[in-house]
């Protein structure tokens, strides 16, 4: 199967500090892809360099073959929907009303704006003020924003962050859902190795901004590396915290 | 795109309480004082006030107010969409950073030439309402007809709108520099009072100092309502031509410093 993204040499360095050091890995179409790590591991800074929030120190990204960063212009981010970190939107504005100026932008018209509020079940509350969502509310909006026009690869940054198992359930389910109809390719960033593991068909584990792993989830063998090299990862985190 | 993205920067900014009470206050305080300067009798003949005077006074007070008003929300702009978090989710979409700006530029100058005009008509219709317009004459000679003093009047808003430009390329440049709304407001304030501040100090001399003609073709109008000299030339000339090269400076720092700027927090 083509990749519908593929990154090559990506790093970013602040200063001494490599955030992201010489990454390189790929998402086939339909695939689901998950970046796993502990907090500070370079998941994140990932994400916003592919999202273009920030500029890499080095390497390249292309999205169904065309290049992505430093490029000038924005028309090739227009088949990538992305959440990073959290779903923001303007407190002020109905959930409704916050979808439909990104539908705008998208040149998506307000039937599909409806068909996802339906899909998310947030049509009854759709006028309702965003800041007097849920949290789980809000999470459910984000997933409407970035499905809303279809693309071929979505972007998720922590989706359930902050939110009980019940609601990350229905997340979770959520997002199996959409991205099963829809076909579309998911690379989901977590420090949660059970959302990995629920979510995603590989894991590609980091750590200091390196690759450590990179392992189909497919089998229990293969879950069970990803599991024991996290834990590895986390002990030792926990023993350094523990000796400071 | 840009104008899709100005019209969504309006709906941003007045589903906000403050975007509307900012502007009611606004022309509140520029009618009250209207309104007691032309009920205030004239001590002799020569002090008695003509319309375009009036006029000329109203929408200098209501400019001066619609500066700070302009520093506060363009300061907002961009501070309010890091502080929300709303800059990522307006970055992923497919539309340059340039076009992003560009629209938040349009909607602030939209919301300038909206308050200019409403301030002008308001003082309009005051200045109608109470001593009139009437033909501008001293000691019983007719120096400027009715018409004449509209035209001037006119036209002094027209000159205007263009010298707020910089003036909202600045705001926005000093809210990119703050994730923090408060603190952004708070810069923006003092720039206001540094500039109201220089043009005090520098009302007669340094005719470099942009700020200095924002308020000059209305107080023109003002000398004219005065039956004194009218002279346009120094706004054609230094106003518009150093408020162009200061709009454009501004705009190039703007747009350098978005397209370069991190946006990870």
């Amino acid at each position: 199967m083509a990749d519908i993204l593929r990154v090559e040499g990506l790093t970013k360095r602040y200063g001494a500090f490599e955030a992201v050091a010489d990454l390189s890995f790929a998402v086939a179409e339909r695939e689901v892809l998950g970046l796993l790590g502990r907090n500070g591991a370079g998941k994140s800074t990932t994400i916003k360099l592919l999202c273009n929030l920030i500029r890499p120190t080095a390497g390249q990204a292309w999205l169904a073959g065309q290049p992505i960063l430093g490029v000038r212009g924005a028309e090739h981010r227009r088949g990538l929907g992305a959440m990073v970190e959290a779903p923001r939107f303007y407190p002020q504005l109905s959930g409704r009303r916050n979808l439909e100026l990104l539908a705008r932008i998208r040149g998506v018209d307000g039937a599909r704006v409806q068909e996802m509020l339906e899909t998310v079940g947030l049509a009854a509350r759709a006028r309702e003020r965003f800041d007097r969502y849920s949290m789980g509310m809000k999470q459910r909006l984000g997933l409407a924003a970035v499905f809303l026009h279809r693309p071929g690869l979505i972007i998720l940054d922590e989706p359930t962050s902050g939110l009980d198992p019940v609601g990350r359930q229905q997340i979770h389910d959520l997002i199996r859902a959409l991205s099963r109809d829809l076909g579309v390719s998911l690379l989901v960033c977590s420090h949660h190795f059970s959302e990995v593991e629920t979510l995603c068909g590989r894991a590609l584990v980091l750590d200091h901004g390196r690759r450590v792993l990179d392992q189909s989830l497919a089998g229990p063998e293969g879950i069970a590396a990803v599991k024991a090299k996290f834990q590895e990862l986390t002990a030792e985190l926990n023993e350094r915290r523990e000796s400071a | 795109m840009i104008l899709e993205l100005a019209r969504q920067e309006a709906i941003k900014l007045f589903s906000q309480r403050f975007a509307w009470a900012l502007p009611v206050l606004v022309l509140a305080l520029q009618a009250a004082s209207m309104i007691v300067t032309a009920l205030r009798p004239p001590e002799t003949s020569l002090d008695a006030l003509s319309g375009p005077q009036l006029w000329a006074d109203g929408v200098g007070l209501g400019l001066r107010m619609s500066v700070f008003l302009l520093l506060v929300v363009g300061a907002m702009s961009f501070s309010r969409e890091f502080s929300l978090g709303t800059a990522k989710t307006m970055l992923v979409l497919p539309i340059p950073r340039r076009h992003w700006l560009a629209g938040k530029l349009v909607a602030l100058l939209a919301l300038a030439a909206a308050l200019l005009l409403a301030v002008a008509l308001l003082a309009a219709v005051i200045v109608a309402a109470t001593v009139g317009w009437g033909p501008v004459a001293r000691e019983g000679v007719v120096l400027y007809t009715t018409g004449q003093a509209l035209a001037h009047a006119a036209a002094a808003v027209a000159v205007t709108l263009p010298l707020l430009a910089p003036l909202c390329a600045c705001a926005l440049l000093v809210g990119l520099h703050f994730s923090s709304s408060g603190a952004a407001v708070g810069v923006a304030v003092l720039l206001g009072l540094v500039l109201e501040t220089a043009v005090n100090l520098l009302d007669s001399g340094a005719r470099f100092v942009f700020f200095q003609h924002l308020p000059r073709a209305i107080l023109l109008v003002g000398r004219l309502g005065r039956g004194l000299a009218f002279q346009w030339e120094p706004i054609l000339t230094w106003g518009l031509g150093v408020a162009a090269v200061s709009f454009a400076v501004f705009v190039a720092w703007l747009a350098w410093r978005l397209e370069r700027m991190d946006i990870a927090q």
